[in-house]
């Protein structure tokens, strides 16, 4: 006997979805319609669960403008009125006087 | 360099009801000095600025803390607030009594003097900070060595096309919302409306009606595409009428009416155009200076904002009160709602916030030649909301309330959250809220963001913290209403505060303009700044109650007691938790109230204080303008006389090219001075700038004055408009540049014409020379003299001696019947010498001669007068 050679021939995973996706599925038609049964017992099963999600809830007394400041007293208007004028005059550059 | 605005809280004024800052130091005051009165600081007599050792009030002379029995003030307050115990030693040379001490503190009369009393239980805050103001781009002029400044504003218009249709059109609307937005057309161009199913963004259907004429112009998508050639391949001219955007402007959008819902949604939803972050520093607002040539006009601001990203080195900040607005997607719903607080739409609206306000800046003079430094110090309200309290409503009002604004940009999350009316945001609102809410707490709880451990840090003058978040942009206009005559606000443009926002390059348009409308437009700057907010509390004095003798005792020679000075009743210090009485066993019935003093006067009590932060309204600029084409060119004149009997002159006029080397045209009329002040003041120019934008619109109007005098000044041909030629053919609708000008005139009379033209808009160009014309009739030969006057040539001479010296000027003859000879009395028989007394002079009753008479010159012109008196003397040799 000569010397036996063999090759097992494996489509990239790539390349197998896409013949899939372009002949359609490698599955038999028997596998095919079991695989619809399948997912259509999973559906009817799950649709029969009333799922209850319970939230934990943490109570927290409310933020209020009472917990943004402990000096609760409105501080008192001021009776200051100041209107003042400074001039340096005869100026030839921008730079501020001396003792301003 | 910027105007430098120190901005004082008034409780930190000399004169303020915080009177224990004037006892101690850590004020301001108006101080003279040989160049004026200004503002200075009166350093905490404790620090190291101060000029002296010992408080300012003359009965205190220590001031101590103990931060070591620091505690928290209210554990049901969420932001850090403490408090701690101060303790003030009086001056035992002028503190005569324990009652005179009290009255030091609480006020009242001793003896026979008053007291204001220098500790009150009052809430005070400080906010005193530092602000910079831009110099408004004319006054910036006026400074000699400008270059210096970098902080300038301006707020100017942009005419880039004349299109009457549009203008027209845009005239009739009742509201300036309705006129294009170029934002919203550039934004049209980026999200192409709900046609853009794939990447899920979409802008709202009433915009997209509204950029598209509710459907019916297709392409949209490419309004703002400039024209970039000036001939296209197959050598066509493109100009603006080739484009998208002119048959847009003058042809769409005047023929296709918006439905009512559009419109109705536009008036409401752009009263208040909100820039948020992400679409400031999208492509639509960075860019959008490369589209606004494609705009008619527009008024148009540049600012250097202040930047909240990076430092003034280009060093990168991220710790900055307003990343968290952003950093916790809040930054919409905090610009909104600043919004609603600021125009008086909620509950929670601004205070006033008294200031003293300190602006430093250089001024400069009309000719140029010097500049003046100025410090002006002025009272004045500011609008502020309580930070926090802005978190909390937001917090609170997960739905929104208004419906007047618009987010420019996408319908993104964010964005639909803010307008949320149904509470479907409300998990994503407040959980953002709360975290930004946390953040500000964790921030100010920070010791390097607030700290206070001293009274000295307290009073110390140092500027608080601030950062600018928001800017707003507010545009009054339209027809004046009410009692008062006032305009209303149009539209508000609110912007976060980004460093993609404003800056040297980056600029704001508004195209919601007309032609002609005056608008105020007024640049608010909306700072954050973190303050303190303090009192004092529990107010306790010492009275004697004993001296110690012993020598153990040398150092504390006094025993005082602490007491209510409300109640009277012993009352426990507040300086230390233990009595040196109980602690050095010196007494076993002593209490905490009880202590031994080297002082005989003492008072504790605490100071209550925490981080407090404001939002405060700065208004930055303001400037009334209006949107102006540049006045068109001179024109040249050639003079000419019609070679006939005719008796008439002629003129060709040619419209010149523009010249760039010409300043505003001289006015005639006081509206043409009302145009030339209102077209400098919106250009920023002075009146010795050369104009370097031609006029837009074509050359419409020749206007012809003539004077049959010689004019003083170019006024003088105020009222004396002879003819206006419209230049404009009506069937070709083309323009003429070269026109003539006939008339016939009476011969040997000189006149004086002068020309201008004017534009479609109205606007009046330069004056031509003054032509001095006449028409020569010589015996039947007509002939024509021209001759040129400049505006120079008018001014007439300032007299220096106005006296003339004349002789011969009149000659006064006497009435024939007053020089006859009257010779009835004479013998001719006679020698002649014997008979000249018998000879008269004058043959009427009345003679002349010996009598005065007066004659006197009145001056047509002037009006003035002047009196000469003669007699005739009759003289005989």
């Amino acid at each position: 006997m000569g010397i036996e050679t063999t090759f097992d021939i494996a489509y990239d995973s790539d390349e197998e979805a896409r013949l899939i996706a372009r002949f359609s599925s490698t599955y038999t038609g028997a596998k095919i319609i079991e695989n619809a049964f399948v997912t259509m017992a999973n559906d009817i099963i799950n649709s029969a669960v009333v799922v209850d999600y319970g939230f934990k809830k943490i109570r927290h007394a409310p933020l209020e403008e009472d917990n943004l400041s402990a000096l609760e007293i409105d501080e008192e208007a001021q009776g200051v009125s100041v209107a003042t004028t400074t001039t340096v005059g005869d100026l030839t550059t921008m730079t501020t006087p001396e003792g301003y | 360099m910027a105007k430098e605005l120190k901005i004082i809280d008034t409780n930190v004024f000399s004169g303020s009801r915080e009177t224990f800052r004037t006892a101690v130091g850590g004020y301001w005051e108006t101080l003279s000095a040989s160049a004026g009165e200004q503002v200075d600081p009166i350093y905490y007599y404790n620090s190291e600025d101060s000029a002296v050792d010992d408080p300012y009030n003359p009965f205190l002379s220590l001031v101590h803390q103990n931060t070591d029995l620091q505690e928290t003030l209210s554990e049901d307050v969420i932001i850090p607030n403490y408090r701690f115990p101060l303790r003030v030693v009086g001056n035992p040379d002028n503190v005569k009594s324990d009652d005179h001490w009290k009255t030091i503190f609480l006020g009242g009369t001793f003896g026979d003097v008053n007291y204001d009393g220098i500790y009150t239980n009052a809430t005070f805050d400080n906010y005193s900070f530092d602000y910079e103001l831009p110099y408004p781009k004319q006054e910036s002029k006026y400074i000699l060595d400008s270059s210096d400044l970098d902080s300038v504003i301006q707020i100017t218009c942009e005419y880039n096309h004349h299109l009457p249709k549009y203008e027209e059109y845009i005239k009739r609307l009742d509201s300036e919302l309705l006129i294009p937005n170029i934002y919203l057309l550039k934004m049209y161009e980026e999200y192409p409306g709900s046609a853009d199913e794939e990447l899920g963004i979409e802008i709202p259907t009433f915009v997209e009606n509204f950029v598209t004429l509710e459907g019916t112009y297709e392409t949209a998508t490419s309004l703002l595409e400039p024209v970039e050639d000036e001939i296209d391949t197959e050598g066509n001219i493109i100009n603006m009428e080739d484009s998208l955007i002119y048959q847009y402007l003058t042809s769409s959008i005047v023929i296709t009416s918006l439905s009512a819902s559009t419109t109705a949604h536009i008036k409401n939803r752009f009263q208040n155009l909100l820039f948020d972050n992400n679409f400031i520093e999208s492509d639509t607002y960075v860019d959008m200076s490369e589209s606004t040539d494609m705009v008619p006009f527009y008024i148009k601001f540049n600012f250097n904002a202040e930047h909240l990203t990076y430092d003034a080195d280009g060093d990168l900040i991220t710790d900055k009160i307003g990343h968290s607005l952003g950093n916790n997607n809040s930054a919409n719903k905090w610009l909104k709602t600043l919004k609603e607080i600021f125009t008086n739409q909620i509950t929670l609206t601004p205070e006033e916030q008294e200031v003293v306000v300190q602006t430093s800046y250089f001024s400069g003079s009309t000719d140029l030649t010097t500049n003046t430094y100025k410090i002006d110090g002025t009272t004045k309200s500011y609008k502020s909301i309580d930070y926090m309290d802005m978190l909390l409503y937001m917090y609170k009002n997960y739905i929104s309330t208004t419906d007047d604004c618009y987010f420019m940009g996408a319908n993104r999350k964010i964005r639909q959250a803010t307008m949320d009316t149904s509470g479907s945001s409300r998990y994503y609102n407040s959980i953002n809220v709360i975290q930004t809410i946390n953040e500000t707490i964790e921030y100010i709880s920070s010791t390097s963001n607030f700290s206070i451990t001293s009274l000295e840090d307290l009073y110390h003058l140092t500027p608080s913290y601030h950062e600018t978040l928001a800017y707003r942009i507010e545009k009054i206009g339209g027809p004046p209403a009410g009692d008062s005559q006032t305009q209303n606000v149009l539209q508000n443009f609110w912007f976060s505060n980004t460093d993609a926002f404003m800056d040297e390059t980056t600029e704001f348009y508004d195209t919601q303009v007309k032609y002609g409308q005056d608008y105020t437009y007024n640049v608010y700057a909306y700072a954050l700044v973190i303050g303190a907010k303090y009192n004092f509390s529990d107010l306790t004095l010492s009275r004697q109650i004993g001296s110690i003798d012993a020598e153990d005792y040398s150092d504390t020679p006094y025993c005082t007691e602490f007491y209510n000075p409300d109640s009277g009743e012993a009352s426990v210090q507040l300086f230390d938790s233990e009595s040196n009485l109980e602690t050095q066993e010196a007494n076993q019935f002593a209490t905490n109230a009880q202590v031994m003093s080297a002082n005989k006067h003492l008072a504790d009590f605490y100071l209550n204080y925490e981080p407090s932060i404001k939002i405060i309204e700065i208004p930055i600029a303001s400037k009334t303008l209006k949107v102006m084409d540049s006045p068109p060119n001179q024109l040249n004149v050639i003079p000419y006389q019609m070679m006939d009997a005719s008796q008439r002159i002629g003129y060709t006029l040619y419209y010149e090219i523009f010249n760039n080397t010409a300043t505003y045209p001289t006015s005639i009329t006081s509206n043409d001075a009302k145009m030339k002040s209102d077209y400098l003041h919106a250009k920023d120019l002075l009146g010795t700038d050369y104009l370097d934008e031609e006029s837009i619109s074509k050359q419409r109007y020749i206007q012809v004055y003539r004077l049959d005098e010689k004019p003083t000044a170019m006024t003088d041909f105020q009222n004396n408009l002879i003819a206006t030629i419209d230049l404009k053919n009506t069937k070709t609708l083309s323009t003429k540049s070269v026109q003539d000008f006939i008339q016939k005139v009476r011969t040997n009379t000189q006149y004086y014409y002068v020309f201008r033209a004017l534009n479609e808009q109205y606007v009046p160009g330069h004056m031509t020379e003054i032509y001095e014309a006449q028409l020569i009739n010589d015996g039947g030969y007509i002939y024509s003299i021209f001759n040129v006057l400049f505006e120079e040539d008018l001014e007439e001479d300032v007299f220096v001696n106005p006296s003339k010296s004349f002789k011969k000027l009149f000659h006064l003859t006497p009435n024939l019947a007053q020089l006859t000879l009257r010779t009835e009395d004479v013998d001719y028989a006679e020698p002649a010498h014997t008979q000249i007394g018998n000879m008269g002079v004058g043959d009427v009753d009345d003679l002349i001669w010996g009598k005065q008479f007066k004659i006197r010159l009145t001056s047509k012109k002037t009006g003035k007068k002047i009196d000469l008196n003669f007699t005739y003397n009759l003289e005989s040799d």
